[in-house]
Protein backbone atom coordinates (compact mmCIF):
# COMPACT_ATOMS: atom_id res chain seq x y z
CA UNK A 1 0.00 0.00 0.00
CA UNK A 2 1.59 3.18 -1.11
CA UNK A 3 0.65 6.08 1.01
CA UNK A 4 2.20 9.26 -0.10
CA UNK A 5 3.22 12.66 0.98
CA UNK A 6 0.05 13.86 -0.63
CA UNK A 7 -1.95 11.79 1.84
CA UNK A 8 0.04 13.46 4.52
CA UNK A 9 -0.80 16.96 3.53
CA UNK A 10 -4.28 15.71 2.96
CA UNK A 11 -6.52 16.29 0.06
CA UNK A 12 -8.22 19.49 0.96
CA UNK A 13 -11.38 19.18 2.94
CA UNK A 14 -14.35 19.90 0.84
CA UNK A 15 -16.22 23.10 1.03
CA UNK A 16 -15.36 26.65 0.29
CA UNK A 17 -11.94 27.99 0.91
CA UNK A 18 -12.69 31.63 0.54
CA UNK A 19 -9.94 32.52 2.98
CA UNK A 20 -7.19 31.55 0.54
CA UNK A 21 -8.68 33.59 -2.21
CA UNK A 22 -8.99 36.96 -0.61
CA UNK A 23 -10.07 39.99 -2.58
CA UNK A 24 -7.42 41.89 -4.50
CA UNK A 25 -4.14 41.10 -2.82
CA UNK A 26 -2.27 43.99 -1.30
CA UNK A 27 1.46 43.96 -0.79
CA UNK A 28 2.52 40.99 1.31
CA UNK A 29 -0.84 39.29 0.88
CA UNK A 30 -1.48 36.19 -1.15
CA UNK A 31 -2.19 37.10 -4.75
CA UNK A 32 -5.53 36.04 -6.19
CA UNK A 33 -5.58 33.48 -8.98
CA UNK A 34 -6.32 36.32 -11.37
CA UNK A 35 -3.26 38.12 -9.97
CA UNK A 36 -1.10 35.08 -10.63
CA UNK A 37 -2.44 34.66 -14.13
CA UNK A 38 -1.86 38.32 -14.84
CA UNK A 39 1.71 38.05 -13.53
CA UNK A 40 2.24 34.99 -15.71
CA UNK A 41 1.59 37.12 -18.79
CA UNK A 42 4.86 38.88 -18.02
CA UNK A 43 6.64 36.06 -16.27
CA UNK A 44 5.26 32.71 -17.46
CA UNK A 45 6.86 30.84 -14.56
CA UNK A 46 4.39 32.50 -12.20
CA UNK A 47 1.77 30.17 -13.62
CA UNK A 48 3.22 27.29 -11.63
CA UNK A 49 1.71 28.99 -8.57
CA UNK A 50 -1.73 28.17 -9.91
CA UNK A 51 -0.72 24.52 -10.18
CA UNK A 52 0.56 24.50 -6.61
CA UNK A 53 -2.70 26.01 -5.43
CA UNK A 54 -5.25 23.92 -7.27
CA UNK A 55 -3.71 20.74 -8.68
CA UNK A 56 -4.73 18.64 -5.66
CA UNK A 57 -8.32 19.75 -5.96
CA UNK A 58 -8.49 19.22 -9.71
CA UNK A 59 -6.87 15.83 -9.28
CA UNK A 60 -9.39 14.88 -6.60
CA UNK A 61 -12.23 15.80 -8.93
CA UNK A 62 -10.74 13.97 -11.90
CA UNK A 63 -10.03 10.86 -9.85
CA UNK A 64 -13.54 10.85 -8.36
CA UNK A 65 -14.90 10.83 -11.86
CA UNK A 66 -12.39 8.58 -13.57
CA UNK A 67 -10.84 6.52 -10.81
CA UNK A 68 -7.11 6.14 -10.55
CA UNK A 69 -6.80 3.32 -13.08
CA UNK A 70 -4.82 3.86 -16.22
CA UNK A 71 -3.51 7.18 -14.92
CA UNK A 72 -6.41 9.06 -16.54
CA UNK A 73 -6.85 11.33 -13.54
CA UNK A 74 -3.12 12.10 -13.54
CA UNK A 75 -3.23 12.85 -17.25
CA UNK A 76 -6.31 15.02 -16.97
CA UNK A 77 -4.77 17.02 -14.15
CA UNK A 78 -1.49 17.56 -15.97
CA UNK A 79 -3.26 18.45 -19.22
CA UNK A 80 -5.64 20.82 -17.45
CA UNK A 81 -2.79 23.09 -16.42
CA UNK A 82 -1.04 22.85 -19.78
CA UNK A 83 -4.24 23.84 -21.56
CA UNK A 84 -4.91 26.56 -18.99
CA UNK A 85 -1.43 27.97 -19.49
CA UNK A 86 -1.88 28.15 -23.23
CA UNK A 87 -5.26 29.85 -22.79
CA UNK A 88 -4.21 32.22 -20.03
CA UNK A 89 -4.33 35.26 -22.34
CA UNK A 90 -8.06 34.79 -22.61
CA UNK A 91 -8.70 34.49 -18.88
CA UNK A 92 -11.19 37.01 -17.54
CA UNK A 93 -9.06 38.84 -14.97
CA UNK A 94 -12.19 40.13 -13.24
CA UNK A 95 -12.64 36.66 -11.77
CA UNK A 96 -10.30 36.36 -8.81
CA UNK A 97 -10.93 32.63 -8.36
CA UNK A 98 -9.68 30.51 -11.26
CA UNK A 99 -11.18 27.26 -10.04
CA UNK A 100 -14.33 27.38 -12.18
CA UNK A 101 -12.16 28.00 -15.23
CA UNK A 102 -9.87 25.08 -14.32
CA UNK A 103 -12.84 22.80 -13.62
CA UNK A 104 -14.24 23.74 -17.00
CA UNK A 105 -11.01 22.72 -18.72
CA UNK A 106 -10.76 19.55 -16.66
CA UNK A 107 -14.38 18.74 -17.49
CA UNK A 108 -13.67 18.98 -21.21
CA UNK A 109 -10.70 16.67 -20.81
CA UNK A 110 -12.70 14.25 -18.71
CA UNK A 111 -15.35 14.05 -21.41
CA UNK A 112 -12.53 12.86 -23.64
CA UNK A 113 -12.45 9.87 -21.31
CA UNK A 114 -16.22 9.57 -21.30
CA UNK A 115 -16.20 5.94 -22.29
CA UNK A 116 -13.94 4.90 -19.46
CA UNK A 117 -15.99 6.94 -17.00
CA UNK A 118 -19.19 5.25 -18.09
CA UNK A 119 -17.53 1.85 -18.04
CA UNK A 120 -16.37 2.51 -14.49
CA UNK A 121 -19.81 3.65 -13.37
CA UNK A 122 -21.37 0.56 -14.87
CA UNK A 123 -18.85 -1.60 -13.08
CA UNK A 124 -19.73 0.14 -9.82
CA UNK A 125 -23.37 -0.43 -10.57
CA UNK A 126 -22.72 -4.14 -10.94
CA UNK A 127 -20.38 -4.72 -8.00
CA UNK A 128 -22.63 -4.51 -4.97
CA UNK A 129 -25.51 -5.64 -7.22
CA UNK A 130 -28.68 -7.41 -6.22
CA UNK A 131 -27.39 -10.68 -4.79
CA UNK A 132 -26.45 -9.60 -1.27
CA UNK A 133 -29.24 -7.11 -0.90
CA UNK A 134 -31.84 -9.75 -1.60
CA UNK A 135 -30.73 -11.73 1.40
CA UNK A 136 -31.38 -8.86 3.74
CA UNK A 137 -34.59 -8.74 5.72
CA UNK A 138 -37.11 -6.15 4.79
CA UNK A 139 -36.27 -3.71 7.63
CA UNK A 140 -32.60 -4.09 6.99
CA UNK A 141 -33.07 -3.37 3.36
CA UNK A 142 -35.08 -0.28 4.22
CA UNK A 143 -32.34 0.88 6.55
CA UNK A 144 -29.82 0.23 3.83
CA UNK A 145 -31.84 2.17 1.35
CA UNK A 146 -31.76 5.15 3.62
CA UNK A 147 -28.01 5.19 3.56
CA UNK A 148 -26.64 6.67 0.42
CA UNK A 149 -23.64 4.36 0.49
CA UNK A 150 -25.79 1.30 -0.07
CA UNK A 151 -27.48 2.98 -2.96
CA UNK A 152 -24.21 3.65 -4.61
CA UNK A 153 -24.56 0.96 -7.26
CA UNK A 154 -27.96 2.33 -8.20
CA UNK A 155 -26.57 5.84 -8.16
CA UNK A 156 -23.66 4.81 -10.31
CA UNK A 157 -26.08 3.32 -12.79
CA UNK A 158 -28.19 6.46 -12.75
CA UNK A 159 -25.10 8.61 -13.30
CA UNK A 160 -24.00 6.43 -16.17
CA UNK A 161 -27.34 7.07 -17.86
CA UNK A 162 -26.92 10.83 -17.86
CA UNK A 163 -25.33 12.56 -20.80
CA UNK A 164 -21.73 13.72 -20.38
CA UNK A 165 -22.83 17.35 -20.09
CA UNK A 166 -25.53 16.51 -17.56
CA UNK A 167 -23.10 14.50 -15.49
CA UNK A 168 -20.57 17.27 -15.57
CA UNK A 169 -23.03 19.88 -14.43
CA UNK A 170 -24.39 17.70 -11.66
CA UNK A 171 -20.99 16.65 -10.37
CA UNK A 172 -19.51 20.13 -10.47
CA UNK A 173 -22.23 21.11 -8.04
CA UNK A 174 -22.42 17.89 -6.04
CA UNK A 175 -18.80 16.74 -5.95
CA UNK A 176 -16.74 19.83 -6.66
CA UNK A 177 -18.88 22.05 -4.42
CA UNK A 178 -19.15 24.77 -7.03
CA UNK A 179 -21.98 27.27 -6.70
CA UNK A 180 -24.44 27.66 -9.56
CA UNK A 181 -22.61 30.83 -10.54
CA UNK A 182 -19.24 29.03 -10.57
CA UNK A 183 -20.68 26.06 -12.42
CA UNK A 184 -22.06 28.47 -15.00
CA UNK A 185 -18.57 29.96 -15.41
CA UNK A 186 -16.99 26.54 -15.69
CA UNK A 187 -19.45 25.41 -18.34
CA UNK A 188 -19.71 28.79 -20.05
CA UNK A 189 -23.48 28.87 -19.77
CA UNK A 190 -25.79 31.36 -18.03
CA UNK A 191 -26.44 30.75 -14.33
CA UNK A 192 -30.16 30.45 -15.01
CA UNK A 193 -29.44 27.61 -17.39
CA UNK A 194 -27.55 25.77 -14.65
CA UNK A 195 -30.62 26.00 -12.46
CA UNK A 196 -33.04 24.74 -15.09
CA UNK A 197 -30.76 21.97 -16.32
CA UNK A 198 -30.12 20.81 -12.78
CA UNK A 199 -33.86 20.65 -12.27
CA UNK A 200 -34.19 18.42 -15.32
CA UNK A 201 -31.28 16.25 -14.27
CA UNK A 202 -32.77 15.73 -10.83
CA UNK A 203 -36.06 14.68 -12.33
CA UNK A 204 -34.20 12.19 -14.49
CA UNK A 205 -32.28 10.85 -11.52
CA UNK A 206 -35.48 10.46 -9.52
CA UNK A 207 -36.94 8.46 -12.34
CA UNK A 208 -33.92 6.18 -12.65
CA UNK A 209 -33.60 5.70 -8.92
CA UNK A 210 -37.22 4.81 -8.43
CA UNK A 211 -36.77 1.95 -10.83
CA UNK A 212 -33.79 0.11 -9.39
CA UNK A 213 -34.67 -3.08 -11.28
CA UNK A 214 -33.89 -1.38 -14.52
CA UNK A 215 -30.47 -0.41 -13.32
CA UNK A 216 -29.25 -3.80 -12.19
CA UNK A 217 -28.50 -6.44 -14.78
CA UNK B 1 -37.99 10.43 0.78
CA UNK B 2 -34.28 10.90 0.40
CA UNK B 3 -33.32 13.78 -1.79
CA UNK B 4 -31.63 12.47 -4.92
CA UNK B 5 -29.22 15.38 -4.98
CA UNK B 6 -28.09 14.75 -1.41
CA UNK B 7 -27.66 11.11 -2.29
CA UNK B 8 -25.29 12.00 -5.08
CA UNK B 9 -23.44 14.42 -2.83
CA UNK B 10 -23.08 11.85 -0.08
CA UNK B 11 -21.99 9.17 -2.52
CA UNK B 12 -19.02 11.26 -3.56
CA UNK B 13 -16.16 8.76 -3.77
CA UNK B 14 -13.11 9.19 -1.60
CA UNK B 15 -10.49 10.99 -3.62
CA UNK B 16 -7.37 8.85 -3.78
CA UNK B 17 -4.17 10.72 -2.99
CA UNK B 18 -2.39 12.49 -5.81
CA UNK B 19 0.87 10.59 -5.99
CA UNK B 20 3.83 12.93 -5.47
CA UNK B 21 5.53 11.42 -8.50
CA UNK B 22 2.56 12.05 -10.78
CA UNK B 23 2.21 15.52 -9.35
CA UNK B 24 5.89 16.30 -9.79
CA UNK B 25 5.69 15.00 -13.34
CA UNK B 26 2.67 17.19 -14.08
CA UNK B 27 4.38 20.21 -12.59
CA UNK B 28 7.51 19.49 -14.61
CA UNK B 29 5.52 19.36 -17.81
CA UNK B 30 3.96 22.69 -16.93
CA UNK B 31 7.23 24.40 -16.01
CA UNK B 32 8.86 23.03 -19.16
CA UNK B 33 6.10 24.81 -21.06
CA UNK B 34 6.29 28.03 -19.06
CA UNK B 35 10.07 28.09 -19.43
CA UNK B 36 9.66 28.12 -23.19
CA UNK B 37 7.16 30.95 -23.26
CA UNK B 38 8.55 34.38 -24.04
CA UNK B 39 9.17 36.34 -20.90
CA UNK B 40 10.14 39.83 -20.02
CA UNK B 41 11.72 38.85 -16.74
CA UNK B 42 14.19 36.05 -17.07
CA UNK B 43 17.20 34.95 -15.12
CA UNK B 44 20.39 35.19 -17.12
CA UNK B 45 20.87 31.47 -17.65
CA UNK B 46 17.50 30.97 -19.27
CA UNK B 47 17.97 33.88 -21.62
CA UNK B 48 21.06 32.15 -22.95
CA UNK B 49 19.17 28.93 -23.47
CA UNK B 50 16.32 30.80 -25.13
CA UNK B 51 18.62 32.60 -27.53
CA UNK B 52 20.30 29.35 -28.39
CA UNK B 53 16.96 27.83 -29.41
CA UNK B 54 16.50 30.57 -31.96
CA UNK B 55 20.09 30.53 -33.14
CA UNK B 56 20.23 26.78 -33.46
CA UNK B 57 16.89 26.42 -35.17
CA UNK B 58 18.29 23.77 -37.47
CA UNK B 59 18.64 21.46 -34.51
CA UNK B 60 15.12 20.37 -33.69
CA UNK B 61 14.97 17.29 -31.57
CA UNK B 62 12.19 15.46 -29.90
CA UNK B 63 11.36 16.78 -26.47
CA UNK B 64 13.34 15.08 -23.75
CA UNK B 65 10.14 14.41 -21.87
CA UNK B 66 8.70 12.31 -24.66
CA UNK B 67 8.71 8.61 -24.01
CA UNK B 68 11.07 6.77 -26.28
CA UNK B 69 10.33 3.33 -27.62
CA UNK B 70 11.82 0.83 -25.21
CA UNK B 71 15.07 -0.59 -26.50
CA UNK B 72 13.99 -4.02 -25.34
CA UNK B 73 10.46 -5.19 -24.53
CA UNK B 74 9.44 -4.40 -20.99
CA UNK B 75 12.58 -2.50 -20.33
CA UNK B 76 11.26 0.92 -19.49
CA UNK B 77 9.30 1.13 -16.28
CA UNK B 78 5.76 2.36 -16.55
CA UNK B 79 6.07 5.29 -14.23
CA UNK B 80 8.86 7.27 -15.79
CA UNK B 81 8.42 10.80 -14.50
CA UNK B 82 8.01 13.22 -17.32
CA UNK B 83 7.30 10.54 -19.85
CA UNK B 84 3.57 11.09 -20.01
CA UNK B 85 2.52 11.45 -23.60
CA UNK B 86 1.23 14.59 -25.10
CA UNK B 87 3.96 17.19 -25.09
CA UNK B 88 4.84 16.86 -28.76
CA UNK B 89 8.04 17.74 -30.53
CA UNK B 90 9.76 20.92 -29.52
CA UNK B 91 13.21 22.40 -29.78
CA UNK B 92 15.57 21.75 -26.92
CA UNK B 93 17.72 24.58 -25.73
CA UNK B 94 21.24 24.25 -27.06
CA UNK B 95 22.73 23.44 -23.72
CA UNK B 96 26.19 22.87 -25.10
CA UNK B 97 26.65 26.61 -24.82
CA UNK B 98 25.97 26.49 -21.12
CA UNK B 99 28.69 26.15 -18.54
CA UNK B 100 28.61 23.58 -15.76
CA UNK B 101 27.89 26.45 -13.38
CA UNK B 102 24.83 27.41 -15.39
CA UNK B 103 23.47 23.89 -15.75
CA UNK B 104 24.07 23.04 -12.11
CA UNK B 105 22.75 26.46 -11.13
CA UNK B 106 19.50 25.66 -12.92
CA UNK B 107 19.44 22.23 -11.31
CA UNK B 108 19.80 23.95 -7.96
CA UNK B 109 16.58 25.85 -8.68
CA UNK B 110 14.54 22.75 -9.49
CA UNK B 111 13.70 22.36 -5.85
CA UNK B 112 10.59 20.34 -5.16
CA UNK B 113 10.51 18.67 -1.79
CA UNK B 114 8.72 15.52 -0.72
CA UNK B 115 9.18 16.24 3.00
CA UNK B 116 8.98 12.65 4.24
CA UNK B 117 8.31 12.03 7.92
CA UNK B 118 10.98 10.28 9.94
CA UNK B 119 8.89 7.12 10.21
CA UNK B 120 8.31 6.86 6.47
CA UNK B 121 10.29 5.33 3.65
CA UNK B 122 11.87 6.85 0.59
CA UNK B 123 11.08 4.66 -2.37
CA UNK B 124 13.28 5.01 -5.42
CA UNK B 125 12.80 3.10 -8.64
CA UNK B 126 15.53 3.15 -11.20
CA UNK B 127 16.93 1.38 -14.17
CA UNK B 128 20.63 0.70 -14.14
CA UNK B 129 23.37 -0.55 -16.41
CA UNK B 130 26.79 -1.07 -14.90
CA UNK B 131 29.88 -2.95 -16.06
CA UNK B 132 30.87 -6.28 -14.60
CA UNK B 133 34.61 -6.75 -14.92
CA UNK B 134 36.18 -10.11 -14.20
CA UNK B 135 39.79 -10.25 -13.06
CA UNK B 136 42.38 -10.61 -15.85
CA UNK B 137 43.01 -14.18 -17.05
CA UNK B 138 44.56 -16.35 -14.35
CA UNK B 139 44.84 -19.99 -13.23
CA UNK B 140 41.99 -21.33 -11.15
CA UNK B 141 41.55 -25.05 -10.29
CA UNK B 142 44.05 -25.92 -12.94
CA UNK B 143 42.24 -24.01 -15.65
CA UNK B 144 42.93 -20.65 -17.14
CA UNK B 145 40.00 -18.30 -16.59
CA UNK B 146 39.04 -15.92 -19.30
CA UNK B 147 38.85 -12.22 -18.70
CA UNK B 148 35.37 -10.99 -19.44
CA UNK B 149 33.41 -7.78 -19.37
CA UNK B 150 29.77 -7.11 -19.87
CA UNK B 151 27.12 -4.61 -18.89
CA UNK B 152 24.47 -5.96 -16.56
CA UNK B 153 21.14 -4.27 -16.43
CA UNK B 154 18.44 -4.17 -13.77
CA UNK B 155 15.26 -2.49 -12.67
CA UNK B 156 15.70 -1.59 -9.05
CA UNK B 157 13.25 -0.49 -6.41
CA UNK B 158 14.58 0.42 -3.02
CA UNK B 159 12.73 1.38 0.15
CA UNK B 160 14.90 3.16 2.69
CA UNK B 161 13.77 4.29 6.09
CA UNK B 162 13.86 8.11 6.25
CA UNK B 163 15.69 8.13 9.56
CA UNK B 164 17.50 4.82 9.13
CA UNK B 165 15.69 3.23 12.06
CA UNK B 166 13.87 0.56 10.08
CA UNK B 167 15.11 -2.15 7.75
CA UNK B 168 14.97 -1.30 4.10
CA UNK B 169 14.02 -3.49 1.15
CA UNK B 170 15.61 -3.86 -2.26
CA UNK B 171 13.88 -5.43 -5.20
CA UNK B 172 15.91 -6.18 -8.30
CA UNK B 173 14.66 -7.38 -11.64
CA UNK B 174 17.45 -8.63 -13.87
CA UNK B 175 17.23 -7.46 -17.46
CA UNK B 176 19.06 -8.64 -20.54
CA UNK B 177 22.75 -7.77 -20.44
CA UNK B 178 24.49 -5.67 -23.06
CA UNK B 179 27.95 -6.05 -24.46
CA UNK B 180 30.69 -4.03 -22.88
CA UNK B 181 31.74 -2.29 -26.07
CA UNK B 182 34.49 -4.30 -27.70
CA UNK B 183 33.90 -7.43 -25.56
CA UNK B 184 31.74 -10.51 -26.20
CA UNK B 185 28.94 -11.19 -23.69
CA UNK B 186 29.87 -14.25 -21.62
CA UNK B 187 27.26 -16.94 -21.04
CA UNK B 188 27.07 -16.39 -17.29
CA UNK B 189 25.75 -12.89 -17.99
CA UNK B 190 22.37 -14.42 -18.82
CA UNK B 191 22.11 -16.57 -15.69
CA UNK B 192 19.67 -14.36 -13.80
CA UNK B 193 17.90 -12.62 -16.66
CA UNK B 194 14.16 -12.48 -16.13
CA UNK B 195 14.34 -13.24 -12.44
CA UNK B 196 13.44 -10.91 -9.59
CA UNK B 197 15.10 -10.75 -6.22
CA UNK B 198 13.75 -9.22 -3.05
CA UNK B 199 15.97 -8.70 -0.05
CA UNK B 200 15.60 -7.03 3.25
CA UNK B 201 18.30 -4.46 3.95
CA UNK B 202 18.85 -4.84 7.68
CA UNK B 203 19.97 -1.71 9.50
CA UNK B 204 22.10 -3.70 11.93
CA UNK B 205 21.96 -0.68 14.17
CA UNK B 206 23.90 1.41 11.67
CA UNK B 207 22.58 4.63 10.27
CA UNK B 208 24.13 5.28 6.85
CA UNK B 209 25.27 8.78 5.93
CA UNK B 210 22.76 9.00 3.12
CA UNK B 211 19.52 8.48 5.06
CA UNK B 212 17.17 11.40 4.68
CA UNK B 213 17.48 12.73 8.22
CA UNK B 214 21.27 12.81 7.92
CA UNK B 215 21.20 14.46 4.51
CA UNK B 216 18.95 17.06 6.07
CA UNK B 217 21.72 17.99 8.47
CA UNK B 218 24.23 18.66 5.69
CA UNK B 219 25.25 22.26 4.96
CA UNK B 220 22.84 24.37 2.95
CA UNK B 221 25.45 26.81 1.69
CA UNK B 222 27.59 26.29 -1.37
CA UNK B 223 30.77 26.81 0.65
CA UNK B 224 29.71 24.48 3.45
CA UNK B 225 28.70 21.78 1.00
CA UNK B 226 31.94 22.13 -0.94
CA UNK B 227 33.93 21.66 2.26
CA UNK B 228 31.86 18.60 3.02
CA UNK B 229 32.47 17.12 -0.45
CA UNK B 230 36.21 17.55 -0.02
CA UNK B 231 36.27 16.25 3.56
CA UNK B 232 36.60 12.62 2.53
CA UNK B 233 36.64 9.70 2.21
CA UNK B 234 39.93 10.18 0.38
CA UNK B 235 41.49 7.72 -2.01
CA UNK B 236 44.70 7.98 -3.94
CA UNK B 237 42.77 9.70 -6.71
CA UNK B 238 42.95 13.46 -7.14
CA UNK B 239 40.78 15.33 -4.63
CA UNK B 240 38.32 16.57 -7.26
CA UNK B 241 37.60 13.01 -8.38
CA UNK B 242 36.84 11.98 -4.82
CA UNK B 243 34.61 15.01 -4.42
CA UNK B 244 32.74 14.22 -7.63
CA UNK B 245 32.31 10.61 -6.55
CA UNK B 246 30.80 11.88 -3.35
CA UNK B 247 28.32 14.02 -5.26
CA UNK B 248 27.08 10.89 -7.03
CA UNK B 249 26.94 8.92 -3.80
CA UNK B 250 24.76 11.54 -2.16
CA UNK B 251 22.25 11.46 -5.01
CA UNK B 252 22.09 7.78 -5.94
CA UNK B 253 18.97 6.08 -4.53
CA UNK B 254 18.54 8.78 -1.94
CA UNK B 255 16.33 11.75 -1.41
CA UNK B 256 18.25 14.97 -0.94
CA UNK B 257 16.14 17.62 0.78
CA UNK B 258 15.63 20.68 -1.43
CA UNK B 259 17.95 23.01 0.47
CA UNK B 260 20.85 20.54 0.54
CA UNK B 261 20.24 19.49 -3.05
CA UNK B 262 20.47 23.08 -4.15
CA UNK B 263 23.71 23.57 -2.19
CA UNK B 264 25.08 20.31 -3.55
CA UNK B 265 24.57 21.27 -7.18
CA UNK B 266 26.10 24.68 -6.61
CA UNK B 267 29.05 23.16 -4.80
CA UNK B 268 29.47 20.50 -7.50
CA UNK B 269 29.86 23.29 -10.05
CA UNK B 270 32.95 24.51 -8.18
CA UNK B 271 34.80 21.19 -8.56
CA UNK B 272 37.54 21.84 -11.08
CA UNK B 273 37.33 19.96 -14.35
CA UNK B 274 33.55 19.51 -14.28
CA UNK B 275 32.26 20.01 -17.82
CA UNK B 276 28.98 20.01 -19.75
CA UNK B 277 28.13 17.62 -22.57
CA UNK B 278 24.89 18.17 -24.44
CA UNK B 279 22.72 15.60 -26.16
CA UNK B 280 23.13 12.65 -23.81
CA UNK B 281 20.40 10.24 -22.73
CA UNK B 282 19.77 8.35 -19.54
CA UNK B 283 19.11 4.62 -19.24
CA UNK B 284 15.43 5.13 -20.00
CA UNK B 285 16.27 7.00 -23.18
CA UNK B 286 15.32 10.40 -21.81
CA UNK B 287 17.33 13.16 -23.46
CA UNK B 288 19.32 15.44 -21.26
CA UNK B 289 22.49 17.31 -20.63
CA UNK B 290 25.47 15.71 -18.94
CA UNK B 291 27.67 17.37 -16.37
CA UNK B 292 30.71 15.40 -15.33
CA UNK B 293 34.32 14.67 -14.71
CA UNK B 294 36.70 12.18 -16.30
CA UNK B 295 37.85 9.22 -14.21
CA UNK B 296 39.83 6.19 -15.49
CA UNK B 297 39.22 7.23 -19.07
CA UNK B 298 35.47 7.45 -18.55
CA UNK B 299 33.53 10.68 -18.27
CA UNK B 300 31.15 10.22 -15.34
CA UNK B 301 28.16 12.44 -15.99
CA UNK B 302 25.13 13.36 -14.01
CA UNK B 303 22.34 13.66 -16.56
CA UNK B 304 19.85 16.50 -16.18
CA UNK B 305 16.63 17.12 -18.04
CA UNK B 306 17.56 19.71 -20.64
CA UNK B 307 14.54 21.85 -19.90
CA UNK B 308 13.59 21.39 -16.28
CA UNK B 309 17.12 20.56 -15.14
CA UNK B 310 15.90 17.87 -12.86
CA UNK B 311 18.26 14.98 -12.25
CA UNK B 312 17.48 12.09 -14.58
CA UNK B 313 20.33 9.67 -13.94
CA UNK B 314 24.00 8.98 -14.47
CA UNK B 315 26.10 7.95 -17.41
CA UNK B 316 29.65 6.87 -18.08
CA UNK B 317 31.14 7.56 -21.52
CA UNK B 318 34.57 6.45 -22.72
CA UNK B 319 36.85 9.37 -23.51
CA UNK B 320 40.15 7.49 -23.39
CA UNK B 321 39.89 4.09 -25.03
CA UNK B 322 43.20 2.79 -23.67
CA UNK B 323 42.41 3.54 -20.06
CA UNK B 324 38.84 2.29 -20.36
CA UNK B 325 39.73 -0.66 -22.62
CA UNK B 326 36.73 0.19 -24.73
CA UNK B 327 36.14 2.21 -27.90
CA UNK B 328 35.98 5.97 -27.69
CA UNK B 329 32.48 7.38 -27.03
CA UNK B 330 31.00 4.03 -26.02
CA UNK B 331 28.69 4.07 -23.02
CA UNK B 332 29.83 1.85 -20.17
CA UNK B 333 27.32 2.77 -17.51
CA UNK B 334 23.92 4.34 -17.57
CA UNK B 335 21.15 4.77 -15.03
CA UNK B 336 17.75 6.40 -14.90
CA UNK B 337 16.00 7.51 -11.77
CA UNK B 338 12.42 6.77 -12.69
CA UNK B 339 10.45 7.64 -9.62
CA UNK B 340 11.04 8.91 -6.12
CA UNK B 341 8.17 8.76 -3.67
CA UNK B 342 7.36 8.49 -0.01
CA UNK B 343 5.63 5.46 1.47
CA UNK B 344 4.47 4.54 4.96
CA UNK B 345 5.71 0.99 4.79
CA UNK B 346 8.17 -1.19 2.94
CA UNK B 347 7.05 -4.52 1.50
CA UNK B 348 7.92 -7.78 3.21
CA UNK B 349 11.11 -9.41 2.01
CA UNK B 350 13.33 -12.27 3.14
CA UNK B 351 16.03 -11.32 5.60
CA UNK B 352 19.46 -12.27 4.24
CA UNK B 353 20.88 -12.49 7.75
CA UNK B 354 18.39 -14.84 9.34
CA UNK B 355 18.57 -16.99 6.22
CA UNK B 356 22.30 -17.38 6.38
CA UNK B 357 22.75 -18.68 9.87
CA UNK B 358 25.95 -17.70 11.53
CA UNK B 359 26.26 -14.57 9.47
CA UNK B 360 25.53 -11.69 11.75
CA UNK B 361 25.18 -7.99 11.53
CA UNK B 362 28.82 -7.12 12.25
Amino acid sequence: MVSTAATEQGTRPWGRRAAIRGPQAGPGETATDAGLIQASLTDPDEFAGLFDRHSDEIHAYASRRLGLDHGHADDVTAETFLVAFRKRHRYDLDRPDARPWLYGIAGNLISGHRRSEVRRLKALARTAGGAETHELHEEERNAERASAAALRPALAAALARLSAAERELLLLVAWADLSYEETAQAMKIPAGTVRSRLHRIRAKLRRHLDLPKETTP
Amino acid sequence: MTDEFDMITQARPEAPAYSPAAKASARRRLTALTAEAPSRRRPFGIVIAGVAVVAGASVVVVNGLQPVPPQAPGQVAESTPGSKPGSGAVALPDVTNMSATEVLGRAAQAATDLNPRNDQFIKVTSQTMYPTLSPPAHMENGKTTKESRYLYRTNRTIWLSADGSKDGVLKIEYLKPRAYPGWPIPKEAYAEVGTTDSTKLPTCGQVPDTVYTRLKRLPTSEKGMRDYLYSGPHTKNPAEIDAWTRVGDLLRETYMPAAQRSALFKAAATISGVKVTGGVTDAAGRAGVGVGLVRFGVREDLVFDAKTFELLGERGTVVNHKEAKSPLDSVVSSTARLQVSVTDTAPKAPDPISEKKGKSCG
